[in-house]
């Protein structure tokens, strides 16, 4: 009957704590905001990103005759080389390419002066791949020039360009068919943004253990449990802790159940209530002042922060 | 006493409180950058994770004929394609059964079958086919080679069409045969350095960096910031707890909240300061690089978190709000400003209210200072 007492006073007790409803509310807020975030339609498909500032004519010519074929990337164009290289970082496109003012007449001339950039990430695991459709569309476009240049000699130049004309038409050059069967199915999928919220469950239940833990040491330093024995401290300090952690355990189970739709979660949980318990029991045998857990409640959570942060990058 | 000498003593109350603070100062500096300095070297070696990607077995028979010589030349070339050391094994069979067999077994995906005097027919206009056997045509990787096929097809096919119109210009103007194999050379030689020297043309870049700084740059400046606000937390007892006694006389001496703000911007200015001048030596000495201007460069981030971290102080109830607002808004601040996660894995809103935050501005100053 105590013990239910105490667990009913130190309930009502965190709740008084505003820092306490403001970590229930921002659960709470999560949930919801990530209940009404709407589906996304992304396809699968590999985007090249291109941007170019030459101005001979060449890029539209290229870019016409890559839309044309049935080619296994989308290259698609952004509005800047800042844009370019964003596209590139965020993965949305496997690789870019940013072609500067000059590169088609020195391609053409064969100087090495102005060069295309491409841009990469180490997961670009096609752009040598993808660079090799780029240049063979170019080398096609700018080849009547190429071919003009190569020979030298301006009184050919109108001969030269009808004869490649030509030759390009005819069945007289060497083709390859296309060996593959048909375009490749890149499915649309759906997806939502991902908020943590079963992450942030967790750093709040660590921090509400540990606030109950500070309640319980600001009470023991105005004196209130002095006549009990250390038995009797030790259970309140459980209960202390108890009560701060079940009504956030209670919400984040139910917002994450929400969130990802997995009952497994329960379990989970629970193993990790007990366990953030026990780290704050093992806690309070170290530090035993209100004023040294008030400074480090704050580091062991930016400390759990960063490493469930780079846990979940690994 | 007028108020100027008493704001003065004020902060130098402060400061010499601050002397004691400076041994825990320099341990949570220590745990603090060790912590952030590793989970930050750990992120930017995984964050854009190498994809692996399987390659495809591409059998070949090469005939022993009069062109063994080109082929060999031909294949050399092939071979040394970045694109196809990337995305295939090239196997070599001994006979077009043996290439067969192997496609059937699973053990090689594609077999290419180049034809008798294949690079003579090249030459002579008459382009005998290759037959290529495919074990599937669906997946992605039979796409990704189907696509090179293309490529390398296209190449051939415009170096073809180029040599043959030379070749019908040079002899419409009766051209002697030297001049023409001179221009069909030339010709040769310039498609060949188009298609197979795009090195000379292109230049690769790593969009892994921040800015003017690497992933590895970024994220330890990130780090330094982080444990700077953080450092706050030591020292924070003498910014926010003044002891209702000592409030009264100030009030009586007419120094009133902003005054005390301003105490408060000074003493963590300084204690920042002191805190970073560690840290600053310290990843220095980790990556072998050392800016002496970055000592002065850092003072208005320096600044502007000080501020922060005051406004903070003042503005909370208690050392645990204190300490719990600030856990908050730095959490926020590194987030919103890349020190997280990098600005473009961030959604669009968030990317347009970094602008805004001080954040992005920190971290950028932090590493100018450091690299």
């Amino acid at each position: 009957m105590q013990t239910l007492n105490r667990f009913v006073i130190f309930t009502k007790r965190i709740f008084t704590k505003k820092i306490y409803v403001l970590m229930l509310a921002a659960l709470i807020l999560m949930t919801l905001v990530y209940v009404s975030l709407p589906t996304k339609n992304q396809t699968a498909d590999i985007k090249v990103a291109l941007y170019c500032q030459d101005t001979s004519g060449y890029y539209e010519q290229v870019l016409s005759t890559l839309y044309e074929k049935n080619s296994l990337y989308t290259f698609y164009e952004a509005n800047s080389e800042k844009d370019l290289i964003y596209e590139v970082k965020s993965q949305k496109a496997e690789c870019g390419f940013y072609i500067p003012e000059g590169f088609f007449d020195a391609y053409i001339l064969g100087q090495k002066d102005t060069q295309m950039i491409q841009y990469v990430i180490p997961s670009s695991a096609l752009a040598t791949a993808i660079s090799e459709t780029l240049y063979s569309n170019i080398l096609q476009v700018c080849s009547p020039k190429i071919l003009e240049s190569a020979v030298n000699t301006p009184e050919y130049n109108q001969e030269l360009t009808e004869g490649m004309d030509y030759y390009m038409n005819s069945d007289e050059i060497f083709t390859v068919s296309d060996v593959s069967n048909g375009k490749l199915d890149t499915k649309t999928y759906q997806y939502k943004i991902n908020l943590p919220v079963f992450e942030l469950s967790v750093i709040l239940i660590l921090a509400s253990g540990l606030m109950g833990l500070l309640v319980y040491y600001e009470d023991l330093e105005k004196g209130i449990y002095t006549p009990l024995g250390n038995r009797a401290k030790l259970g309140i300090k459980t209960i202390s802790v108890i009560t701060a952690i079940l009504p956030i355990l209670i919400v984040g189970t139910i917002s994450s159940l929400i969130a990802t739709g997995k009952t497994s979660l329960i379990l989970l949980f629970a193993a990790y209530a007990l366990a953030i318990f026990l780290i704050t029991i093992l806690i309070s045998l170290v530090i035993k002042k209100s004023r040294h857990l008030t400074t480090l409640i704050p580091i062991i959570l930016l400390l759990t922060v960063i490493c469930s942060f780079a846990s979940s990058i690994i | 006493m007028n108020l100027t000498s008493l704001f003065c003593r004020l902060i130098t109350t402060n400061l010499k409180r601050l002397k004691s603070y400076i041994i825990p100062l320099f341990i949570s500096v220590l745990v603090l950058l060790l912590s952030c300095g590793i989970a930050g070297k750990l992120i930017s070696s995984n964050l854009y994770k190498e994809k692996n990607m399987t390659k495809i077995t591409l059998a070949y028979y090469l005939p022993n004929d009069e062109d063994m010589t080109y082929n060999l030349v031909g294949l050399n070339f092939f071979e040394n394609i970045d694109s196809v050391q990337n995305t295939a094994n090239l196997v070599q069979v001994n006979t077009i059964d043996e290439g067969k067999n192997m496609v059937e077994s699973g053990n090689a995906d594609y077999f290419v079958i180049i034809p008798e005097l294949f690079f003579s027919g090249i030459m002579n206009g008459t382009n005998p086919a290759i037959e290529i056997i495919i074990r599937e045509n669906s997946s992605a990787s039979a796409h990704v080679i189907n696509e090179l096929f293309l490529s390398y097809g296209r190449y051939l096919g415009v170096a073809q069409a180029a040599v043959y119109s030379a070749i019908d210009t040079a002899r419409n103007h009766e051209l002697s045969s030297e001049e023409v194999k001179e221009i069909q050379d030339k010709v040769n030689a310039t498609f060949l350095n188009r298609a197979l020297k795009k090195d000379n043309y292109t230049q690769t870049i790593s969009a892994t960096n921040e800015g003017n700084y690497t992933l590895l740059e970024h994220y330890l400046a990130s780090a330094l910031m982080i444990t700077l606000f953080f450092v706050a937390v030591v020292f924070m007892p003498i910014i926010k707890e003044y002891g209702n006694g000592v409030m009264l006389q100030l009030n009586v001496r007419k120094i009133n909240t902003l005054h005390i703000y301003l105490c408060n911007f000074f003493t963590t200015l300084i204690a920042l300061y002191i805190a970073y001048i560690p840290c600053h030596i310290g990843i220095s000495i980790y990556t072998r690089h050392f800016n002496p201007a970055g000592f002065i460069t850092v003072i208005p981030a320096l600044c502007i978190m000080s501020l922060i971290i005051a406004l903070i102080a003042s503005l909370s109830k208690n050392l645990f709000t204190a300490n719990i607002v600030l856990l908050c808004v730095v959490i926020t601040i590194a987030y919103i400003g890349g020190g997280l996660l990098p600005r473009s894995f961030l959604p669009q809103i968030i990317q347009q209210v970094s602008n805004y935050l001080p954040g992005e501005y920190l971290i950028s100053t932090l590493a100018k200072g450091l690299f």
